[in-house]
């Protein structure tokens, strides 16, 4: 089973609701840190780091004896990673969206070569499984790099996945395959504007989904209106609770520091399982 | 020798534009024969990522001997380094200003 | 004519509510929202549509049903496992499809086209002190980087026409390419931090994204009296990159219920408000 833990709009709890669900149900699931640009995940939980390894993707490396300067991989590229100098073709790595697009060349003068675009770091003890992806600064392939790290979802076990805020593309390749998604929200304008991107793109995709809100009590009632009228179950709400606020700030489990919230995790489970 | 500037306009009475790589044109002066040539750059300003590049491979196919820019992005900078096109950045406003002060110096 | 970007690796840190306080703390002025994916800067800033332009960007394939004989190469080239097949009919699925134009390059039968899809919409709009830009981005769009790059673009020219000294623009979180295209050309960059464990993270990943385009940047820390001890650590982290911090902004509820009412961070209260006034001064001078 797949769950994925998604927001709209950033900072409203999104890892926050994935580390203490994950922590909840620990023996049976593992937590994908899919959020590769921003892999918070990991602050919140102590398990040792077990190993790491390198991803890396194709890029194109252009063998220039047989090269004819020809420009038909230049003319070919739409990402403008290569390109045919007056005697040369070079390419730049940086925009390279590693396409395949080397199998035009008539000369068979492209070869390949690797170039890393992130990491992905394995956390574990007897009791939780934590996997991280982390996207090197200034790549642009971060839907390559999560699709890396869903490789490595267990189909025997819960897979709660932390998705990246927003609804562009890392969005769309982390929430792909998901048996639910739990949308994290604030009641606040900012929160119910950014949870209606998001319930477009999940019904567009035909996910299931319910709602999470935290801080609930900050705001108004919008977002449980909007919810009711639009038939989403709301699955939890989080308190406006200072005491949260500042067991997250250290970086600890809301679950460990503040116990009576453990019934919050363990019915938002339930309900879940429910739901799928 | 032929001098490529970024350009929207048609003469070298016109003004260059700010950024090389997203100039929706380029004027190439031949300072032997006195002739002016416009490209037209607009195909590529369209991209996302790379328009530098992009912009100097075309300019490198019109076998230009020099750039003349108000700035360079270092990609761009680079495709014209790699094939010895040389780069002159200038703070005039107009292109014949702009070459006055290349031939000066 | 001056460019600010204001940034927070981390969502929620109350970037936008800082920037719509500079905002409206500003003489006439252009101001973007850049983080198009989820844009917000316009429930406070309010501002009236003048102009909207369609977004058309980057490229998706389609296969003509017609001329298409399911031979099936698309599907064994395309590496983003686009083309899906139902019934032997092949279709592109235009969400995982990149546009790379492989499929295109490889069908023998002629049946692949490559089109330009409709991303979203960007608006130009008035404001009370100036002009605003703005976009919306079409369900699970891409591309957003380009579209930075656009109505960015639209700023400086309507700057540079209207006489206008400012250009303010609220950036995405994250360090992706909209960050990198929103950063690009700035004058100053402020970084919106918290003091939790994950605000700092991000705000240690978004600088080094900023130092590597070699742009001044500054740090504003919000909730600053949430965690002393976080507070410190941020402080520590600035000193020894030698970042200047310019402000600090105490935890208050009612900032948040400023905004829940559909007011600004500068109505919230006037401790808060005095706090965003002094990290304008500091902008201010310092551009």
């Amino acid at each position: 089973m797949i769950i994925t833990i998604a927001s709209g709009k950033g900072g409203t709890g999104k890892t926050t609701v994935a580390s203490n669900l994950f922590a909840t149900i620990s023996d049976r699931s593992m937590l994908l840190d899919c959020d590769v640009e921003e892999p918070n995940s990991k602050l919140f939980l102590d398990i040792p780091l077990l190993n790491k390894t390198v991803v890396s993707t194709e890029i194109p490396k252009v063998d220039q004896t047989k090269c004819t300067l020809c420009r038909k991989c230049s003319d070919f590229c739409r990402y403008n990673a290569i390109i045919t100098l007056a005697d040369s073709v070079k390419v730049y790595s940086e925009l390279c969206h590693s396409c395949g697009g080397w199998i035009v060349c008539p000369e068979n003068a492209i070869s390949t070569t690797e170039k890393k675009i992130g990491e992905i770091s394995f956390f574990g003890d007897e009791k939780k499984r934590l996997i991280q992806g982390k996207i090197e600064i200034g790549v642009v392939l971060t839907p390559a790099l999560i699709s890396k790290v869903k490789d490595y979802i267990d189909d025997e076990i819960i897979n709660i996945i932390d998705a990246p805020p927003g609804t562009s593309c890392p969005v769309v390749e982390t929430v792909t395959g998901s048996d639910f998604v739990v949308l994290v929200t604030e009641p606040t304008p900012f929160g119910l504007h950014d949870l209606k991107l998001s319930i477009d793109l999940l019904r567009e995709m035909e996910i299931s989904f319910a709602v999470v809100i935290n801080r609930a009590g900050i705001g108004n009632d919008d977002v449980k209106n909007h919810c009711v009228g639009e038939n989403i179950p709301v699955l939890a709400e989080i308190p406006n609770d200072l005491r949260i606020a500042k067991v997250y700030s250290s970086g600890k489990l809301i679950l460990n520091e503040l116990p009576e919230y453990k019934d919050l995790f363990s019915n938002l489970f339930e309900r879940i399982v429910g739901l799928v | 020798m032929r001098i490529a500037f970024p350009t929207k306009g048609k003469t070298i009475n016109d003004d260059m534009e700010d950024v090389f790589g997203r100039a929706e044109g380029f004027l190439i002066f031949d300072t032997e024969t006195k002739k002016v040539e416009v490209i037209d750059n607009s195909k590529n300003i369209v991209h996302e990522h790379g328009v530098g590049i992009k912009s100097a491979e075309l300019i490198l196919s019109y076998k230009v001997d020099l750039v003349v820019s108000k700035n360079f992005g270092p990609k761009a900078k680079d495709v014209f380094d790699a094939s010895s096109v040389k780069t002159f950045v200038t703070q005039k406003k107009t292109i014949s200003e702009a070459l006055t002060e290349y031939l000066n110096n | 004519m001056k460019e600010l970007v204001i940034v927070s690796g981390k969502g929620g840190c109350g970037k936008t509510s800082i920037t719509a306080g500079l905002s409206i703390l500003s003489k006439d002025h252009v101001i973007v929202d850049c983080d198009v994916d989820a844009p917000n800067l316009h429930m406070i800033l309010n501002p009236s549509e003048k102009e909207k332009i369609e977004f058309f960007s980057g490229f998706c394939a389609k296969i003509n049903s017609e001329k298409c004989i399911s031979c099936g190469m698309c599907r064994d080239v395309c590496r983003f496992d686009a083309v899906e097949i139902t019934d032997e009919i092949y279709t592109i699925d235009e969400f995982a499809c990149e546009g790379c134009g492989l499929c295109e390059f490889i069908c023998k039968s002629d049946a692949i086209e490559m089109f330009e899809p409709k991303r979203g919409d960007w608006f130009v709009s008035d404001i009370k002190n100036g002009k605003m830009i703005h976009a919306r981005l079409g369900i699970g769009a891409e591309n957003s980087g380009r579209l930075v790059h656009l109505i960015k673009n639209r700023a400086r020219v309507i700057a540079k026409n209207e006489d206008k000294d400012l250009v303010i623009i609220d950036g995405p979180p994250g360090i992706g390419c909209p960050v990198i295209a929103s950063i690009s050309g700035a004058d100053l960059v402020l970084i919106v931090t918290e003091p939790t464990v994950s605000g700092i993270s991000d705000m240690k990943r978004v600088y080094d994204l900023i130092q590597s385009f070699k742009i001044p940047s500054v740090v504003v820390i919000n909730k600053a009296d949430l965690n002393p001890e976080m507070t410190k650590r941020i402080e520590e982290f600035a000193n020894e990159k030698g970042i200047k911090i310019f402000g600090r902004i105490s935890y208050d509820e009612s900032i948040t219920k400023a905004m829940v009412s559909g007011r600004s961070i500068l109505k919230a209260s006037q401790k808060t408000r005095e706090e965003v006034e002094k990290i304008f001064d500091n902008v201010i001078e310092s551009i």
